[in-house]
């Protein structure tokens, strides 16, 4: 199966505090405007998703709905990726198909080294190897492979300005 | 007027009541709420949380639809459900039961509810011209129905009408027609679902007394089908308006 590891896009700060003020951030104009780029660039590569999972916030929303003119499956709400990478955001991925992840920092790169590398360093250096894999808003990782801890390969890493050119 | 955000807190309200099976309403609201969500994300254009809400719909509906068959079932004056088809009800909404806390007490039910609580307020000028293609999505099932008038058809048209509505409602626009249609169409509607649910009955037990009811019952859909059509100024009789049987 394939992977696409999707950070949100550029979003506007929080009007407020706490969590409820985050999760209803909402994408930048000039996030949304860049993030179109990167969903035609994908849609170039050939790029079409059986299923999108999403964090429920509000600007994962927003940039799952712009990568869902890619989506020929269905869409899915996780609250799985609004938290640290767990055993209950892998069991949401099936084995088959191409899935995109919709999510945040540090989380999504924590699962990347997770995907890659799996735990033969230990789970305490889970955290430690998400910091070797620059995330941008709006970037996208594609894997591929098996959904398990050291069961993908990374056939790219794309931050949001190749897709800008 | 209700918002989004005073349909999620609604749906919320009645999760505990869903869920403890003490009031048929609780489901009953939790599939309202689902529905009338699914519209606003239709205004919003959202293509996002579209099957989320499908699910809670699917799920609570079963639940509802059992209930219904049960507590207010859409029989002919004077007639009771037959026990063996009471009892299968009964088994089924049991089983039905049995699955609701894995949805709607799950990780998956509270990522939906702060979702829903995170939607943008609607662009009054973009929902507007959503709110014109479920016109015209309305008009369309109308025409189809005219043309093919089937119970499937009718559903169809109800089912375009309740979204038009309920679209109507969250740009606080009269809704007058849509509800006095959806009235008439209501009760032909609980018919259609409690033969679907005898049907599944027979398919198991064909016995005597659910035959009779169920040949009583479809007598009964070709009245309310007639008269249906009726309130919707198609006549029955005309060239390509004669009930399908």
């Amino acid at each position: 199966m394939e992977l696409l590891l999707v950070r949100h896009a550029l979003a506007l700060p929080p009007e407020g505090e706490g969590e409820e003020a985050d999760d209803l951030r909402p994408l930048a104009p000039k996030g949304v405007k860049r993030f179109r780029k990167v969903v035609r660039g994908l849609e170039a590569l050939g790029v079409r998703l059986d299923l999108i999972l999403t964090s429920p916030k509000r600007r994962a929303l927003e940039t799952a709905e712009l990568l869902s003119r890619l989506l020929d499956g269905e869409s899915r709400v996780s609250p799985h990726l609004a938290a640290s990478p767990s055993e209950a955001l892998l069991g949401e991925i099936p084995e088959e198909g191409r899935v995109a992840l919709v999510g945040h920092e540090p989380y999504l790169s924590q699962f990347l080294g997770w995907l890659l590398l799996g735990d033969y360093m230990g789970a305490s250096t889970r955290e430690g190897l998400g910091e070797r894999f620059l995330f941008k808003k709006g970037g996208v990782a594609w894997l591929e492979g098996s959904p398990r801890p050291g069961g993908m390969v990374l056939k790219a890493l794309f931050p949001p300005k190749v897709f800008r050119i | 007027m209700k918002d989004a955000r005073a349909w999620m807190a609604h749906l919320r309200a009645h999760l505990p009541l869903a869920l403890s099976g003490e009031d048929p309403e609780g489901v009953h609201q939790v599939r309202v709420a689902g529905r009338r969500l699914r519209v606003y994300l239709d205004l919003l254009g959202y293509r996002v949380l579209r099957e989320d809400l499908r699910r809670l719909v699917r799920g609570a509906g079963r639940v509802r639809d059992l209930e219904v068959a049960l507590t207010a079932p859409p029989l002919p004056e004077g007639a009771s459900l037959p026990p063996g088809l009471k009892a299968h009800l009964e088994r089924e909404l049991a089983q039905a039961r049995a699955l609701l806390p894995a949805l709607l007490a799950s990780p998956w039910m509270e990522a939906l509810l702060r979702a829903l609580a995170a939607l943008p307020p609607l662009e009054r000028p973009r929902a507007k011209a959503r709110l014109a293609r479920l016109e015209a999505q309305t008009r369309k099932r109308l025409r189809d129905l005219r043309q093919n008038p089937t119970p499937e058809a009718l559903h169809a048209y109800r089912r375009a009408l309740r979204r038009l509505r309920y679209a109507k409602e969250f740009l606080g626009l009269p809704t007058k027609r849509e509800r006095a249609l959806q009235e008439v169409l209501g009760g032909l509607n609980d018919l259609e679902v409690f033969l679907g649910l005898l049907a599944d009955y027979l398919a198991q037990s064909p016995e005597e007394e659910a035959l009779a009811l169920r040949e009583a019952l479809l007598v009964e859909r070709q009245a309310r089908f007639r008269e249906a059509l009726e309130a919707l100024g198609l006549r029955p009789g005309e060239a390509g308006v004669e009930p399908a049987s």
